[in-house]
């Protein structure tokens, strides 16, 4: 009996012992996971123009060395253009991370509040900054660890296996076979599905890689957007005021990853380079212009994201409730740190994404 | 390659003799007329194989029409209501026919129900599948869907011919 509940068993095997083996050795089996993940992101991005060249050369092989080659060569020109400098400024703020630029920031803080606000509520100001002094210094004192924390253990977060060469390596051969054999993969799970539920196991399939792979690459087009914005808008600040904001590039990197989490995102990078700036001014009094100049361009990035870019890319948006952002934000925090709280949005999209998607399925197929 | 042989084929198992039959059914398809050995190889590739026992349906009337069938062996009954809401059989199908190819256009919702009539090996060929195969491959994509206008065109016409000689309905 093919659709026993047995032979429904057995056909499907092949991926629940793997999955239960990957869940029950967790520990060791999440680098490998994460690998995956990452390959099928580079597949999410990549697709399209390994289908554009096929369509020209009528060989998926060919067409995915290719583009591939053409990856390596533009990955090997950025890490010799560009990763220096990005290496040199990470090293910089590492070691500008000290309770003694907190303090340095909080003077300047009283030194703007002073500039801008009427004594009487100065005095006020000034009261609650030193009233709220311990606190500030805890939430310093995490967020410079956790900084430091990133920066120092980038390379063993994401490539927890072996080497990075090693990890790099394994993420390419899984894109490679993600590439050739994504849609083979695909039919063989499928394959396994019972009759009962094939047609909506396929449309449910293909609504989700739809839905997932639009949401991704416009996520990532968006925050590419937004970092290359804010770094130019910075550099022409930087041209027509004259005034020195460092670690252009860390910013521009922290504004466009901190993009992919909504409502809080752009705030925090407008925050970022707020803070770098006042760390580093040297001027005594700070003019608070430029601190709002700071805070105008990252409006414009935004202005300039959300009414040109992001029309344009992100297709089919994913609306989550700023409520379930903000529970998003948490929990990833509380799971995983800064880089919980900087995937946990697009997380949470991708499983409202799937729970809609199959109760749409289930609806529609009248299981429901 | 050795690699392919040993491990992959273990993994996902093509049986050649099943390939063989799909592709003799697929041959005997208008939409899939003027093809090459290639472009055979190339739509085995994506063909869903699906197996039903007898009485199974294969698609029910008024959920979403995803694309069409092929049978490679067995028969399938289409049934569906008349303008009277009677339950009536519209075709009996048998190995080398298809049926559903509407949907590989329109999202429309199945008009009909789809039922093996005996156990049936069937070929499962979808819109995302014929969307994928325009996209990565244009020339044969332009073939099958010009086959799938012809084949939707000359329907057309003998639908006008029955409405014309007033036998529909009868």
């Amino acid at each position: 009996m093919k659709n026993s509940p047995l032979s429904i068993f057995i056909r499907n095997l092949f991926w629940m012992v793997p999955l239960t083996i990957s869940i029950g050795l967790w520990e060791f089996t999440w680098p490998i996971l994460f690998q995956l993940v990452l390959a099928y992101i580079g597949m999410i991005i990549l697709n399209p123009s390994v289908n554009r060249i096929e369509s020209i050369t009528q060989k998926r092989g060919l067409s995915v060395f290719l583009v591939l080659t053409a990856v390596i060569i533009i990955f090997i020109f950025l890490i010799n253009s560009i990763w220096p400098t990005l290496r040199r400024q990470m090293i910089d703020i590492q070691s500008m991370l000290t309770m003694d630029t907190f303090s340095n920031l909080i003077i300047k803080l009283e030194l703007i509040s002073k500039d801008l606000l009427p004594n009487y509520l100065f005095l006020k100001t000034q009261a609650i900054l030193i009233s709220m002094d311990s606190l500030f210094s805890d939430i310093w004192q995490i967020i410079t660890t956790d900084i430091q924390g990133i920066i120092s253990k980038t390379g063993n977060l994401i490539f927890a296996v072996g080497s990075l060469v090693m990890s790099s390596i394994f993420v390419m051969v899984f894109l490679v076979f993600l590439l050739l054999d994504g849609q083979h993969f695909k039919r063989v799970f499928i394959h396994a599905i019972p009759n009962q539920y094939f047609e909506m196991t396929v449309k449910i399939l293909d609504k989700i890689s739809d839905s997932i792979s639009a949401y991704i690459r416009g996520q990532l087009l968006a925050a590419l957007s937004v970092g290359v914005t804010s770094i130019i808008g910075l550099y022409i600040l930087q041209w027509i005021s004259g005034i020195n904001i460092p670690y252009t590039f860390i910013i521009g990197c922290v504004a466009g990853l901190s993009n992919l989490i909504p409502f809080i995102g752009p705030i925090i990078g407008m925050l970022t380079a707020v803070v770098v700036y006042l760390v580093s001014v040297q001027v005594v009094p700070v003019q608070f212009i430029y601190v709002f100049s700071i805070m105008g361009i990252f409006a414009i990035v935004q202005l300039i994201d959300n009414l040109i870019v992001s029309p344009f890319i992100i297709s089919g948006s994913v609306g989550i409730h700023p409520m379930f952002v903000i529970i998003a934000v948490l929990v990833g925090g509380a799971i995983s740190g800064p880089l919980g709280m900087l995937f946990a949005v697009p997380v949470a999209a991708i499983i409202k994404v799937i729970i809609e998607e199959l109760r749409w399925g289930f609806k529609n197929y009248k299981f429901l | 390659m050795i690699i392919k042989n040993a491990l992959w084929s273990n993994i996902f198992k093509t049986d050649s003799n099943e390939s063989s039959q799909t592709i003799l059914a697929l041959k005997q398809v208008p939409i899939f007329n003027g093809l090459s050995e290639r472009d055979f190889n190339t739509v085995l590739k994506i063909v869903h194989n699906r197996e039903y026992e007898l009485d199974e349906f294969i698609f029910q009337s008024g959920t979403p029409g995803l694309g069409m069938y092929i049978i490679i062996e067995g028969d399938v009954v289409i049934k569906g209501m008349n303008s009277e809401g009677k339950n009536i059989e519209f075709a009996r199908l048998s190995s080398g026919e298809f049926f559903g190819e509407i949907s590989l256009i329109g999202e429309d919702d199945r008009s009909t129900n789809a039922m093996a009539l005996s156990p049936c090996k069937l070929g499962a060929f979808f819109r995302s599948d014929l969307l994928d195969i325009i996209t990565r491959s244009p020339k044969l994509g332009n073939k099958i869907l010009l086959n799938l206008a012809i084949v939707l065109g000359n329907r057309l016409t003998k639908t006008n011919e029955l409405l014309i000689h007033g036998e529909m309905g009868k």
